[in-house]
């Protein structure tokens, strides 16, 4: 085999095992984002005026909904609203679970888990 | 369930290799409850028949390459093999890719949105660019909606489609240059194999946190609010899409309730599982007076994701409705 067709012979393997890894090193799709809708949601909030307050249900690292309210004059107002905005939201996806108050004011009263 | 894409990309082009191939099994329209009389209080028969269809919203994010920051030739043939399994798919984003989904979909009839129409700010631009265009496969902005409904031979009724544009938009610059795309709504009429009718509406609206993005949805949901209350109630509707409202934004969320209540329109419940995703999507639904929709099953149709990655940036939601038409059988006795 001359040297001309070694470098033939060579260009066309670099080409066949470049495709091959393209193919193979290059996955489909879109990568995931890394923050979380609630983590999202969360701050957010912290840049809401008070008095507010947040309430949630089911799930946060899974199927979750919310509701929150700020700028009341009374935070009783507010925590009744966002409880109220939350039920609206449990409602429409069928969240088993009961909405709670994640946060009242600037104070988390409950762990991101917590049920 | 979470399947390889790898495996589906190769059975899709399997699929555009043997057209009608894998997909000719799947049932459409299946009608899974046949009769169910009663009679009613005036003591006429009521007889009812029952249809069951899926209804699958998507937005595919079917931009240029560079743009898309992907390579959404490569998502494209799986999105649309997969989205056979539906009776009914809302598309929003198929901009440079409508046809390769089409590809895949033999057996359903697809509908575009409205198209580029005559705006001269856009008209300039498509005259700037189409000399790039002409190099660039895959490049021909701007746009016109993006949307498009693909739904099951048996259920669809011919000609019965309407699309509006909505004229409206913020930008050409930045992460929310919506100019670039002449948004709008797509109306398509079906009717199940027991007679039922219902209207599809798919739209996407205007992206932004901004309050004249918020601003601009709610004057882009009157108009198609408008357009839904121009139809005969007769029908039943599903309304899906990219809607881009957010429940955890201030504003947003009165918009979208606004138009629900304006409308009747119930929430089926469709939403991501997944908690990376932003909730933007909804598919909406309400009773017509000779159809009633049931909401059987709803969620995120999670075959699109795998592991880490999805076929796009935004769920695939899905609804599964039981359709029932009531119709009055006078005279026969049971």
């Amino acid at each position: 085999m001359s040297a001309r067709e070694n470098r033939v012979a060579l260009a066309f393997c670099l080409l066949a095992v470049g495709g091959c890894m393209r193919s193979g090193g290059s996955p489909m799709g879109i990568a995931l984002r890394e923050m979380t809708q609630f983590e999202s949601e969360w701050k957010n909030y912290q840049r809401l005026g008070s008095l507010k307050a947040l309430a949630v249900a089911g799930d946060l690292h899974g199927v979750y909904v919310s509701g929150f309210a700020f700028a009341y004059p009374i935070q009783a107002l507010a925590n009744d609203e966002a409880l109220e905005n939350c039920e609206e939201r449990r409602a429409d996806r069928r969240v088993e679970d009961d909405c709670r108050l994640y946060a009242i004011g600037d104070d988390q009263i409950q762990e991101a888990g917590a049920k | 369930m979470k399947i390889e894409f790898t495996r589906l990309a190769l059975c899709a082009a399997l699929i555009t290799t043997s057209p009608g191939a894998g997909v000719a099994e799947l049932e459409s329209g299946t009608e899974i409850s046949g009769t169910g009389t009663e009679i009613s209080e005036t003591g006429t028969e009521i007889s009812e028949t029952e249809t069951e269809i899926s209804v699958l919203s998507y937005n595919i994010h079917g931009l240029f390459p560079l743009i898309a920051k992907d390579d959404p030739r490569d998502r494209m043939p799986t999105i649309g093999w997969l989205a056979n399994r539906y009776e009914v798919a809302m598309f929003q984003e198929d901009f440079e890719y409508h046809n390769v989904i089409r590809d895949q979909m033999p057996d359903a009839v697809g509908v575009r949105g409205n198209g580029m129409g005559r705006d001269p700010r856009r008209v300039f631009a498509k005259l700037l660019i189409s000399p790039v265009s002409i190099f660039l496969p895959h490049f021909s902005p701007p746009y016109g909606a993006g949307i498009s409904i693909f739904v099951r031979e048996s259920l669809a009724i011919a000609d019965d489609v309407d699309r509006e544009p909505f004229d409206l938009c913020r930008g050409w610059f930045g992460a929310t240059a919506d100019c670039w795309a002449s948004k709008g709504y797509q109306r398509v009429g079906i009717r199940t194999p027991s007679g039922a009718e219902i209207d599809l509406y798919n739209t996407h609206l205007e992206a932004g946190s901004s309050d004249h993005a918020a601003r601009i949805r709610g004057q882009q949901l009157d108009i198609l609010a408008r357009a839904i209350e121009a139809r005969p109630r007769t029908r039943a509707v599903i309304v899906g899409g990219d809607f881009n409202i957010g429940f955890n934004r201030v504003g947003d969320r009165d918009t979208l309730m606004e138009f629900r209540r304006r409308l009747e329109l119930q929430d089926s419940g469709a939403g991501p599982e997944l908690p990376y995703w932003r909730e933007r999507d909804f598919i909406l639904y309400r009773d017509g007076t000779a159809t009633a929709l049931r909401v059987e099953q709803v969620g995120e149709a999670l075959e699109f994701v795998d592991r880490d990655r999805a076929l796009s940036d935004h769920p695939a939601l899905y609804a599964r409705f039981r359709v029932t038409r009531p119709t009055s059988v006078e005279g026969e006795e049971r």
